[in-house]
């Protein structure tokens, strides 16, 4: 029973937490979970971890920790069906795992430079010219980065220029993409996981978007301008198809008459 | 043959003084309500003008009616190729302004003006929006204005005339005009029947009244643009089509519908004809030239031993076979050929027929001094002042002979009767313009006596309604026997 548990547990923290947090591997987006609970009580933790959102608000630990993240304001992320129960037995898988004599080694090496094909396989990934494996929907459907250009990508997710720097480099790049946590991209990437392969090549892509000094240009205006242009053009062509249709009979009787 | 019984009209355009008398008994009773404002189901032209809806007799624009493809009739605005990309949207339908903006006036203004050096006045105010508007036009916005420049020059029956005769119909001292009383013509072929996609019109098996089903009509407004006389209105409050029900709750009651009663001139006939309707398709398909004489054709003699009896085998009662031999329409129309129908060309088989109208004899100016061209009071009727080609585009499909003839006897009756009461005419040239207008004496007194000395029950010959039977087809008038009757609410028991 408890194994079972346990298991359920591991899978969680695995789909879950683990690509912002390590337990004994070093912060990446959020702190190292390892010992957690000697920071903090039990019942802190599992009220921050149903509800970060009030927590970072208002405590002020919780305020020290939000400082201590990359550029000070990766926020945690509330996860879908969270309960004090999962949050309770998710404690209790971390002080099991924090008992064990090593954690996982670091995943990604910061000082192997990216190929310029993986770059351009990123891109290919990035707009979808190149589909994944698993089926996941491209990166473009929602996001953008300065490279594409605003009319690139999607405006439904944050522009991704510098999200190398917001996710904490590499190893929190690496993380996400193997374990997307947000509401909006769990639920799409869940049963389509990218491969390693796809994702080096992605962050190979992004480590270079990084470089821009700026975000995507904002596309708004320039936006409703050509669907205004389009809008009338239409307008335009309907009004020349079907310009012998019928509009009114007086009014042009009596315009006619006044000539 | 299928016999069917159709309750027809007739109109007699000689005797219309314009009155509008109609319209207001019609506007009374039927129409006005929330939603209604703007329609007329009877309304009144004046002749040459554009009539209400504008130009409503110009098909380019409207697209009503029938017309011929390969031989085949089809509806000239809904066929099955229109009707797809203007399922949203049909362009073919008058627009408020072609009807009107119904309007009324502030009348309390009248009486909350503040003291003041002028009289205050009532300012019209919008019934569709409730502003104040300036108004533009109304439904009989060219009354008794022949030779106006906007309204009676863009009759599209003139387009027909030689550039000569509409100068000449349009100088001062010719100016003509008669009275056009125009109302749902409860056609043998209806457009608007055969338009509609929810299936909510019908035409009604035992008198052949046209009819809308306001809990079957789903605002297509396909009958709206499919009338050629534009006579079904789109009701903006409901939602539903209107249309003129030629008041049948009260023919259902032996009496005439409103309009009929409330005229003035007397002008209307109303009675039963029994027709053909195995031929309907066939007639209405003929070449244009013989459409009035085709649809003559499809009207049957009431008194024809072999009508009767297949009258009888179609199930209709002797009541309504009884006033079909006694309808005053039946002698306009079959036996004197005096009564032509409307637009016949539209070739929707209208079902009330219009005796053409006597003008007046034209007259020419000497200098100052404006004096009749002929001594002649009863003039050749081609010297008349509203040209035969004007009327024949209105009453004659294009032709004149129909309208021809029935002038000609009209003004042969007069000849007649003249000569019995005045005098003045001799026998000889009485009979002869008899002889000419294919009118025997007795004929002649007959139509004297149909036009002039008509009572109300020889005008108006309303079959039985049978409604009795009619219920039970779709009743059990059996069903509450022996189960309702005393106590009804609270039946009376044993406590």
């Amino acid at each position: 029973m408890a194994s079972a548990q346990d298991q359920d547990a591991e899978q969680y923290f695995n789909t879950n937490c683990k690509a912002c947090h390590t337990i004994g591997a070093g912060p990446i987006l959020g702190p190292d979970l390892k010992g957690v609970l000697d920071r903090q009580s039990r019942e802190w933790l599992v009220e921050f971890i149903v509800d970060p959102d009030s927590k970072l608000d208002s405590d002020p630990y919780a305020q020290e920790l939000l400082a201590a993240t990359p550029g000070g304001a990766v926020r945690m992320i509330p996860i879908a069906g969270m309960t004090p129960l999962i949050a309770n037995s998710l404690l209790d898988y971390i002080v099991a795992q924090s008992g064990a004599a090593a954690g996982p080694p670091p995943p990604v090496e910061e000082a192997v430079p990216f190929t310029a094909e993986q770059r351009e396989l990123g891109l290919k990934y990035f707009t979808g010219a190149e589909s994944f494996r698993a089926g996941a929907p491209s990166c473009s459907s929602c996001h953008t980065t300065a490279g594409l250009g605003g009319w690139g990508g999607g405006a439904l997710g944050p522009d991704l220029t510098q999200v190398m720097s917001r996710l904490g480099g590499r190893v929190g790049l690496t993380g996400w993409l193997a374990n997307p946590a947000s509401l909006t991209m769990q639920p799409v990437f869940k049963d389509h996981k990218l491969t390693p392969g796809e994702i080096d090549a992605l962050v190979a892509y992004l480590e270079n978007e990084s470089e821009n000094p700026e975000d995507a240009p904002s596309v708004t205006a320039s936006f409703l301008g050509v669907g205004v242009i389009v809008a009338i053009a239409i307008l335009a062509l309907f009004g020349f198809l079907w310009k012998g249709r019928y509009t009114a009979t007086r009014i042009p009787m009596v315009e006619k008459s006044k000539r | 043959m299928e016999v069917r019984s159709q309750i027809a009209m007739t109109f007699h355009l000689d005797k219309c003084i314009g009155c509008h008398t109609c319209s207001i008994a019609c506007k009374n009773i039927w129409t006005d309500r929330k939603g209604t404002e703007y329609m007329w189901w009877n309304n009144v032209e004046t002749k040459p003008g554009t009539g209400y809806p504008t130009r409503w007799e110009d098909q380019t624009n409207y697209n009503g009616g029938w017309e011929l493809q390969n031989g085949k009739l089809q509806l000239k605005s809904t066929s099955r190729s229109k009707i797809i990309p203007n399922i949203f949207h049909n362009p073919s339908m008058p627009t408020m302004d072609d009807y009107y903006e119904p309007w009324t006036y502030k009348y309390q203004e009248l009486f909350d003006a503040p003291e003041g050096d002028d009289q205050p006045t009532a300012r019209p105010i919008s019934m569709v929006t409730g502003e104040y508007i300036d108004i533009e036009a109304g439904p009989n916005w060219d009354d008794d204005l022949s030779g106006s420049p906007v309204y009676a020059e863009n009759d599209p029956n003139l387009d027909a005339l030689s550039a000569d005769v509409r100068k000449q119909m349009f100088e001062i001292q010719r100016l003509s005009f008669f009275y056009l009383p125009r109302m749902c013509n409860h056609c043998l072929n209806p457009a608007c029947v055969a338009s509609c996609p929810s299936g909510a019109l019908y035409k009604r098996g035992e008198d052949g009244i046209v009819l809308v089903n306001q809990q079957r009509c789903r605002a297509w407004r396909s009958c709206i643009a499919a009338c050629p006389y534009k006579k079904v209105y789109f009701n903006w409050s409901t939602g539903k089509s209107e249309k003129c029900i030629l008041c049948y709750p009260r023919l259902e009651t032996k009496q005439p519908p409103a309009c009929h009663h409330s005229c003035v001139g007397r002008i209307r006939y109303l009675g039963n004809v029994l027709y053909d309707a195995s031929r309907i398709e066939e007639v209405a398909s003929v070449p244009k030239d013989q459409l009035i004489e085709a649809q003559r054709s499809l009207i049957l003699d009431p008194n024809d031993p072999e009508v009767i009896k297949a009258a009888k085998e179609n199930g209709i009662p002797d009541g309504v076979i009884t006033s079909a031999q006694e309808s005053p329409v039946y002698e306009f129309v079959k036996s004197w050929k005096l009564a032509v129908p409307l637009h016949a060309e539209f070739r929707t088989l209208p079902m009330l027929f219009y005796v053409p109208p006597l003008s007046p004899v034209m007259s020419g100016s000497d200098g100052e001094i404006t004096s009749n061209e002929t001594e002649d009071l009863f003039h050749d009727i081609k010297e008349s002042r509203v040209p035969i080609q004007y009327m024949a585009e209105i009453l004659g499909t294009g032709a004149t002979a129909p309208v021809e003839y029935a002038l000609r006897k009209q003004f042969a009756v007069r000849m007649y009767r003249r000569q019995l009461t005045v005098g003045d005419v001799d026998e000889a040239t009485a009979d002869r313009a008899l002889f000419e207008a294919d009118c025997s004496r007795e004929e002649a007194e007959a139509i004297y006596r149909l036009t002039s000395l008509a009572k109300y029950e020889d005008r108006f010959v309303i079959p039985p309604a049978q409604r009795e039977q009619a219920i039970e087809m779709i009743k059990d008038p059996l069903e509450h026997k022996q189960s309702v009757g005393f106590g009804f609410s609270s039946p009376p028991m044993r406590v």
